[in-house]
Parts: structure tokens; C-alpha cells; sequence
């Protein structure tokens, strides 16, 4: 494929996501961060989310499973990972956030358990498509391209 | 020689008693700046510990009575700022602070803080400044504010629909002179001119015969069913006496009851001098280019508690241009903090880490504003209540996360320039 396909698959694949609610625009903020100063700046924020997320889920998974459930504990993680997504554009993941916190409020194990279940969920496909995205961006790059800005 | 003897002891105790009459004055002064400071230092713990209490976890019983209790207390402190502003602006003891200032930022400033709340009831809030209208302006900005946020906030208060418009221009001599008031003369002079401000609603409007006893002290309105009109019913009287410190002049407008109101004051501000303009460290206004960074080398400190959030931020700042340093904690925030940051931003959403308890000890650790950080808070929560509490904890600006690039931008440009922003929904 040349530059030119690459890039409009690039941006179909971009729009798809916004369309779908994957992604909002914080998500073109991060992008226009991006320059030759800070050439990585998407791909390292993108993998501090991932890592920041995965040990959030971990916790999240073992805090719900006790005995005797702490929910400040589990709301305190939750607030984390409803701040990660907020801030790179994971929108999806962010409104089960949202939800989430409403059942620790309630101190609602059957709906918190809902809620960590739908998260890890969102958070898998986000992860998917944020991968698919980067290998799209890559492949253009590396095709002496440059990355299109969705306006 | 009765008669002389009579006019001297006349005399004498005529100058006894004007003498007595200033050593009340004085005396009543000093018992007012004392009672300023005495009445003023509880107020503010009473209200910051209120709005602290608020933020803790409690039964819906426990949160009415904490809500009325800073309600009242906010009514009470502004009744104590309008009381003593009012005894200083009698005995003419009240001086104008006079400095240069942005004119045009003070009515986006006001309809920044005006906005939420006439978003609430629904009212249609627009300004428009002639274009002949000088950017800067050398008056007492401060006092300046009070009395268009006093009069706009008036007009929201008696508007249940419609729109408010606000109208600023250079008055022109012909529409100086008031009919209604012909000891108003102004005397339009080189390197001062005369502001001219419009305020119009759609409101409830006032009955002419009501409208000379609008600026007494205490005057409420009684005929309108709106019985929630909290206010002391000195803001217009405060506000009438300041103009004429500023040799101006307001009157209101009305064609009657449900008629909606017009209320228009006109007060001398000085022109700045072309050479004072190069002492405006920064007036982003003037670059030509809007692409180049002017917060190049612009010393910033974050604090975040997460990881993803704080370098997103990082990440905004240097994109600006900025030289940022970022910290995790609110430990060792108060650690890392110097006069050498120009602006501290904090995450007021970190549990636990008390975002606010930081502002305090700063604002305590530095003690001339100037040599301290600005402190702005970033907060995802969009409640008026968290802008208050920030404005209590001493913050000197609110945005509301997620923070895009632009937004960063105009931001860091309005407090470099005004040294406060307070976003609103």
C-alpha cells in the first residue's frame, strides 16, 4: 500500500473509533502534542495508560474479592482509573467509571462486580483498538509518511 | 462688648464641638478597622471550614444544615464588606486605588462569573465594546468590577426570562449631560475619558416613582414576588458612591412594572500613556504571530497523583513551551515549590491528598503575592461549589478537566495577564 492508502485507512479507522465512542477528542489533544520535539509522545502516554490501567484492574480485582469489601479502597481506584481514561480520551471506559463509583457510593457489591466486569471489558477493546491505531500509524511512518490530524 | 464677648464664646464652642466631632470620626475609624480585621478572621474560618465540612462524607441532614450554614455565613461576611465599604465611602475616608488595568478583560472577567448563573435561569447574557474602546485604562479596576457585577447581577436577579445585555463605549459629550441630573458636570479633559456602560434587561422592571429611592440605603424592592432576593439592598448605594469617587454618574431607566429595566452609569478613567505600555510585562495581544509560544522558558510545577493525567499535562505545558517540573504528592509539592514557579497547577481530585490543604501553605509560606506561585486548580468536578471552595482556600484560578490545548493556551495567557482565571460551565 502506498503512503496515501495507508493514510486514509488511518483516518477511517480514526473516525471509526470516535464515531463508535471509543475515543473522544481528548484523544486529537494528545495527538496535536505530538511533534518533532516529542516524536513518542502518543505511544508513551498510551503505554502509561495501559500499565497504569492493568495494575488498576489487578487491585480492583482483589479489593472486590474480599470478605469484607473496602469500598473507599476500591472507589479510590477507581477514581484513578476514571482520571487515566479521562485523560487520554478512553470514553467508553471512563462512563463505566462513572457508574462505577455510583455503586461504591452504594456500597453495591452486585453492581460494583457489574461494573468491574464491564470495565475490563471496554478496557480490552480500548487497548485493541489503541494498538491497531499505533500499528497504523507506524506502518506509515515507516512508509516515509506523515501522521494526517483529524480536525 | 456683650455681644463680641457672646460671639467669641460662640466661636470657642463651635471649635470644641467640630473638634469633638473628628476624634468621633477618628475614633469610630479605628474602632472600624479593628472590627474589620476582628469581625473578618472568623467569618473566613467559619466559611473555609464550612466548605471543608462539605467536602467530607455526610448524612443528607448533616449536608442541608452545613449548606445553610455557609449560605448564611456568606451573607453575613458580604454584609460586613458592604457595611464597612459604606461607613469608609460616607466619611470619605475610602481612596480609590488607582493603577493601569485591562478594561476589556474586566467585562470578560464579569461575564465569566455572571455567566453560570444566568445560565441557570435560563437568561441570555451578552457583551459588546465599541471598538473605540481603549484596551487599557488607569482607574481602581477592583472597585470598577464590583460595580458592573453589582449592576449586572441585578439584572439577573430580576430577570425570570429573557436577555441581559451589556454595552460599553466612550461616552460622547452630548450624552454626558443627564436631564435627570443637572448637577452632574462632566469635564472631559486630556488623558482621561469617560466610560460609558448599559446595562439592559428584560426583567421585572420598576415602577418611575421607585426609582430616586433606589440608591438609599437598605432600599429592597417589595413588589415583586421573588421573595428570595438575598442582599442587603446596599449594593446600589455602595455602588452609586464609588462612581461619584470616580466623578461619574448612573441612572436607571424604566418603562414601568414587567417592562424590564435599563441602568447606565458613566465614570472618568484615565488614558494610559503610550510609554506605560512597555511596562506590561506580558500583553500576548501585541504579538503578531499567534503560532509563537510566549511562555518560553515559563517556569510551571504540577501536581497529580496520577500518572496518565500528570503527563498529559506535562505534555500541554511543554507543548506551550514551558519548563515543567512535576510532583505526585502534596508533600512533596510543598517540598519542591519556589518563587521560581510562575504557576502552580493542582489536581483538586486527589482523595485523600488535600489539594486545598497545599494552596493554604503556600499562600502562608509566601507572603507578598507577587513572590509566590499562582495556584490553579484542575478539577474534573463542574460544581459551582468546588470554584467557591477554591476561591476560599486562596486559589487564583479553576479549570475544568480535561484540559485541551487551546483552552491551556488562553488560560496561561489570561493569568500572566490578570493573575486570575476562574472558568465556569
Amino acid at each position: 500500500m502506498d503512503v496515501g492508502q495507508l493514510q486514509r485507512r488511518f483516518l477511517d479507522y480514526t473516525a471509526s473509533l470516535f464515531r463508535e465512542g471509543f475515543l473522544d477528542d481528548q484523544f486529537n489533544q494528545l495527538q496535536q502534542l505530538q511533534d518533532e520535539s516529542n516524536p513518542d509522545f502518543v505511544v508513551e502516554i498510551v503505554s502509561l495508560f495501559f500499565q497504569d490501567s492493568e495494575k488498576l484492574l489487578n487491585n480492583l480485582t482483589r479489593a472486590l474479592d474480599q470478605q469484607s469489601v473496602d469500598y473507599k479502597r476500591v472507589d479510590a481506584h477507581v477514581h484513578q482509573l476514571k482520571g487515566s481514561s479521562s485523560s487520554i480520551g478512553a470514553y467508553r471506559v471512563k462512563n463505566v467509571c462513572i457508574a462505577f463509583r455510583s455503586y461504591c457510593e452504594e456500597q453495591n457489591i452486585q453492581g460494583c462486580l457489574r461494573c468491574l466486569h464491564q470495565v475490563k471489558h471496554e478496557y480490552s477493546l480500548v487497548k485493541n483498538k489503541l494498538e491497531t491505531l499505533l500499528r497504523l500509524e507506524q506502518q506509515i511512518l515507516a512508509a516515509g509518511g506523515s501522521i494526517p490530524l483529524m480536525v | 462688648m456683650r455681644a463680641r464677648d457672646q460671639l467669641m464664646e460662640q466661636n470657642a464652642a463651635l471649635d470644641l464641638a467640630r473638634r469633638e466631632a473628628e476624634t468621633a470620626i477618628r475614633a469610630r475609624n479605628d474602632f472600624l478597622a479593628v472590627m474589620n480585621h476582628e469581625m473578618r478572621t472568623p467569618m473566613h474560618a467559619i466559611i473555609a471550614l464550612s466548605s471543608l465540612l462539605q467536602e467530607t462524607d455526610l448524612t443528607p441532614e448533616q449536608r442541608l444544615m452545613v449548606e445553610t450554614i455557609l449560605k448564611s455565613s456568606n451573607l453575613l461576611a458580604t454584609l460586613i464588606n458592604d457595611v464597612l465599604d459604606l461607613s469608609r465611602l460616607e466619611d470619605g475616608s475610602l481612596e480609590l486605588d488607582l493603577g493601569t488595568f485591562n478594561l476589556h478583560a474586566v467585562f470578560r472577567q464579569v461575564v465569566n462569573l455572571i455567566k453560570p448563573i444566568a445560565a441557570v435561569k435560563k437568561l441570555l447574557l451578552s457583551s459588546s465594546l465599541a471598538p473605540d474602546l481603549p484596551e487599557y485604562a488607569v482607574g481602581d479596576e477592583k472597585r470598577l468590577m464590583q460595580i458592573i457585577l453589582n449592576v449586572v447581577g441585578n439584572a439577573v436577579k430580576f430577570s425570570k426570562q429573557g436577555s441581559i445585555s451589556i454595552t460599553a463605549c466612550i461616552a460622547k459629550s452630548e450624552s454626558l449631560r443627564d436631564a435627570r441630573a443637572p448637577d452632574f458636570f462632566p469635564v472631559p479633559s486630556d488623558g482621561h475619558f469617560y466610560l460609558r456602560v448599559q446595562v439592559k434587561d428584560l426583567g421585572s422592571g420598576i415602577s418611575p416613582q421607585d426609582i430616586p429611592k433606589l440608591f438609599n440605603k437598605f432600599a429592597q424592592s417589595h413588589s415583586l414576588t421573588n421573595k428570595n432576593s438575598d442582599g442587603t439592598g446596599l449594593g446600589l448605594a455602595i455602588c452609586k458612591r464609588f462612581i461619584n469617587l470616580m466623578k461619574g454618574h448612573i441612572w436607571i431607566e424604566s418603562d414601568g412594572l414587567g417592562k424590564g429595566c435599563t441602568a447606565i452609569f458613566v465614570v472618568k478613567l484615565g488614558v494610559v500613556e503610550r510609554s506605560n505600555e512597555s511596562e506590561h510585562r506580558f500583553a500576548p495581544k501585541m504579538l503578531a504571530n499567534p503560532g509563537q509560544t510566549i511562555f518560553s522558558g515559563l517556569k510551571i510545577l504540577v501536581m497529580d497523583d496520577n500518572g496518565v493525567s500528570r503527563t498529559v499535562t506535562k505534555g500541554l505545558l511543554v507543548h506551550l513551551g514551558c519548563d515543567v517540573t512535576v510532583v505526585s504528592s502534596g508533600e512533596e509539592c510543598l517540598r519542591v515549590v519556589s518563587q521560581e514557579h510562575r504557576v502552580l497547577f493542582m489536581d483538586v481530585c486527589m482523595p485523600g491528598t488535600d489539594g486545598y490543604e497545599v494552596a493554604i501553605r503556600i499562600r502562608e509560606r509566601f507572603a507578598k503575592r507577587h513572590e509566590r506561585p499562582l495556584l490553579v486548580a484542575l478539577s474534573a468536578n463542574t460544581e459551582r461549589m468546588t470554584k467557591d471552595i477554591c476561591l476560599r482556600a486562596g486559589m487564583d484560578g479553576v479549570i475544568l478537566k480535561p484540559v485541551s490545548l487551546e483552552k491551556m493556551r488562553s488560560v496561561l495567557s489570561e493569568l500572566l495577564e490578570r493573575r486570575v482565571f476562574f472558568e465556569v460551565q
